[in-house]
């Protein structure tokens, strides 16, 4: 058993895709946060959106070269959609969730990222070949949830997989 | 002279041979298939919900994990390796199987109040996701040949067994 190779690191997949879902607007949202945000207090009269990635599996694929095997991994990732419902504060406008809803679902539809090694250099991570991090297409899902706590929500969710290497 | 050895297939016997044989075993066939795939969603759901596979551990007093348990029991569904509780109260879960011929649904219900909260996340909780982890899993692990093709070699087997 080699080392481990960037690939195989669910950290730097989880730190290119919550790094990629900053990077992108997202109507009326002042705010995006990413599971393990401790810190992060919801306001009420704020709307934000809440990304995790919940793992599915990996499956043996076959041989990545003459030293090393490889697996396919799959994750859901899930966007989770909070607008105020008026509850706390009657100016709200009640669609605001859809639109915001609709940009996180453009988003999550189509993602194609290359995969980067954050693990070796945080600041500036280097691209990692042959192992792109893509949506399973036709496995995007959104769902409205009953209002609480004061927001309304709505919950996209889809499905990512990439290929990582294991060196024998 | 050689002989020649010829033989002549008898369309209109073999189609009712090949009928018979499906109406009398299909049924039973896809009953058992579906009452199977029922069971490893609520295998992998549980397994979830116990943390396994990396999913968020959501076990407290055990009575969600059994509320699975008490479904496939209503239902008549395999329990084996379910986990129980002594939290669980009647109506934690409802399951049944419908339908006729090669048509068979099961329905299986964890009615436990706080499954959906456990399952979609609340405003200070992440989405647990663990039975749509469930459902992903075992629609990758089904048979994915679903050509006419397929059937030929299990119906020359069956046929081999009978001729």
């Amino acid at each position: 058993m080699g080392t481990i190779h960037a690939s195989a690191r669910e950290s730097n997949v989880r730190a290119r895709v919550f790094a990629h879902l900053n990077a992108q607007s997202y109507a009326g949202v002042v705010s995006v946060i990413f599971e393990g945000d401790e810190h992060f207090a919801p306001q009420t009269h704020t709307p934000f959106i809440r990304f995790s990635i919940v793992p599915i599996g990996e499956t043996w694929s076959g041989r990545f070269s003459a030293t090393a095997e490889a697996y396919e991994a799959r994750v859901m990732l899930v966007g989770d959609v909070f607008a105020p419902d008026g509850s706390e504060d009657g100016t709200h406008d009640a669609f605001a969730v859809d639109r915001a809803a609709d940009d996180v679902a453009h988003v999550m539809r189509e993602l194609s990222l290359s995969m980067k090694d954050y693990a070796s250099t945080p600041a500036t991570p280097t691209a990692v070949a042959d192992s792109p991090i893509r949506v399973v297409e036709g496995a995007l899902q959104r769902i409205p949830l009953p209002n609480a706590d004061g927001y309304r929500r709505r919950q996209i969710t889809n499905e990512l997989r990439w290929h990582f290497q294991h060196s024998d | 002279m050689a002989e020649a050895l010829t033989l002549e297939l008898e369309q209109a016997r073999f189609e009712s041979a090949v009928s018979a044989f499906l109406r009398g075993k299909a049924p039973d066939v896809v009953d058992k298939a579906v009452r199977k795939l029922a069971f490893d969603v609520v295998a992998e759901t549980t397994k979830g919900l116990n943390g396994l596979g990396g999913l968020p551990k959501r076990i407290d007093t055990g009575r969600l994990r059994a509320g699975w348990r008490v479904a496939m029991a209503n239902g008549g569904l395999p329990t084996a390796g379910l986990t129980s509780s002594p939290a669980s109260k009647a109506g934690d879960g409802t399951a049944a199987v419908a339908g006729v011929g090669v048509n068979r649904t099961v329905t299986v219900a964890n009615r436990v109040k706080y499954a959906p909260h456990v399952e979609h996340g609340t405003l200070h909780m992440l989405a647990g996701k663990h039975l749509e982890r469930g459902l992903r899993l075992a629609r990758t692990r089904l048979p994915k040949d679903t050509g006419l093709d397929a059937i030929g070699p299990a119906m020359r087997r069956a046929f081999n067994s009978v001729f």
